[in-house]
């Protein structure tokens, strides 16, 4: 089990399934993971919500009816722009990944994964690094490859140091294995991420990768 | 919350999605429903699990990749006719309803529903009746009761609606 905070972390759950939210919840309870404040069955619910709730983390469904997991993930960060929401999708969702990365979602899960994941997950986002599923990052480097043909201009201003922390998380590391294999601190490791994100205008993880893999910084 | 039924039922589980098992057995633990004895990924699993031990109950998903829950209900019930299998479906499955009717199945749930539904329709199935979610569209009950009153009444003249 992964560390976890000292203090739970506050969540809300929104999927059209009651039946998989009810479950969702007894487990988050039953682990110990997080206090569920409050549940929606979908976007329009859980905006309304949001206007009396203020939730550590938010677990969110796609396709669902009324109001989608995108466009409510859209309307939450307007709202609170430092709300995390951590993505739960199915198989098949992948047209909307990059949307929903683009969109500011801290996380991204499938559905198929375990509750371990969800943890972990959980840990990482209220740690204030994302949290994307391998699974899911090899998807859509998959689809990536098949269906993107654009090249885009490399941002000459990275330093060669960038570059190489760039192609590690490219490559999957975590920020203690980076600081370990390039013998630097993990707090050396946060600034030079925080610089690539700002110097690529990328929200997360994710977005960087596709930025190195537009721009030639990786091949697959 | 459990009274009519005295022994828990055994159950295997049959979702691809690992995180709706995991909540789902959390719940039919926690509320008393059942004893989940096994678990499976797709149809595929879910047969091999079936050759080795045989449940009171199971609990199916319809889309699922492998072996799908239409496939996998069929197979289960030429194998072991008598049992008890409840299909979890969404919205869009109802296509698939009239299917699984014919195939035997005893029971439908939509996702969309809760562990209250799910409580009633494994006691109601183990004690050898039907269940269907009362969220289910109309023509869906109303051919359901009709195929039941085939099977429990003798050649009747016509069928018997529901109502």
């Amino acid at each position: 089990m992964a560390l976890r905070p000292t203090e739970k972390p506050t969540l809300i759950l929104v999927d059209d399934h009651l039946i998989f939210q009810q479950g969702l919840k007894t487990i988050l309870t039953y682990e110990n993971i997080a206090t569920v404040i409050g549940e929606a069955a979908n976007g329009n619910d859980f905006i309304k919500l949001l206007s009396h709730l203020k939730p550590d983390i938010v677990l969110m469904d796609i396709d669902m009816p009324y109001m989608n997991g995108m466009e409510a993930t859209r309307k939450a960060l307007e709202l609170m722009p430092e709300l995390k929401i951590i993505v739960l999708s199915m198989l098949g969702d992948e047209d909307y990944y990059y949307k929903m990365i683009d969109l500011g979602a801290k996380g991204f899960i499938l559905k198929s994964t375990g509750i371990d994941e969800i943890e972990k997950a959980i840990h990482d986002v209220m740690l204030g690094e994302s949290y994307f599923s391998n699974e899911l990052l090899r998807k859509i480097i998959k689809n990536f490859s098949t269906n993107n043909n654009q090249i885009h201009i490399i941002n000459e201003s990275l330093t060669d140091r960038e570059t190489e922390i760039l192609k590690l998380i490219c490559h999957g590391l975590t920020t203690e294995e980076m600081a370990s294999s390039l013998n630097i601190s993990p707090k050396t490791i946060k600034t030079h991420r925080a610089n690539l994100l700002e110097k690529t205008g990328c929200k997360n993880t994710p977005a960087m990768i596709f930025f190195a893999l537009k721009n030639k910084i990786i091949e697959i | 919350m459990k009274t009519s039924i005295e022994k828990k039922p055994t159950v295997i589980l049959v979702d691809d999605h690992l995180i709706f098992r995991q909540g789902l057995k959390s719940l039919i633990n926690f509320e008393n429903i059942g004893i989940v004895v096994g678990e499976a990924s797709d149809g595929k699993e879910f047969l091999e699990l079936l050759s080795v031990s045989v449940p009171d109950l199971v609990i199916m998903d319809i889309d699922m990749p492998n072996m799908n829950g239409i496939e996998a209900a069929q197979k289960a019930l030429e194998l072991k006719p008598g049992i008890k299998i409840i299909v979890f479906s969404m919205f869009g499955d109802q296509e698939y309803f009239l299917k699984m009717i014919d195939l035997g199945v005893k029971g439908f749930i939509l996702k969309s529903s809760g562990i209250g539904d799910l409580e009633k329709a494994v006691s109601e199935v183990m004690k050898g009746k039907n269940y269907f979610s009362s969220e289910l569209p109309k023509k869906t009950i109303n051919k359901f009761g009709v195929k039941n009153s085939q099977e429990t009444i003798e050649k009747p003249k016509a069928p018997i609606p529901w109502w």
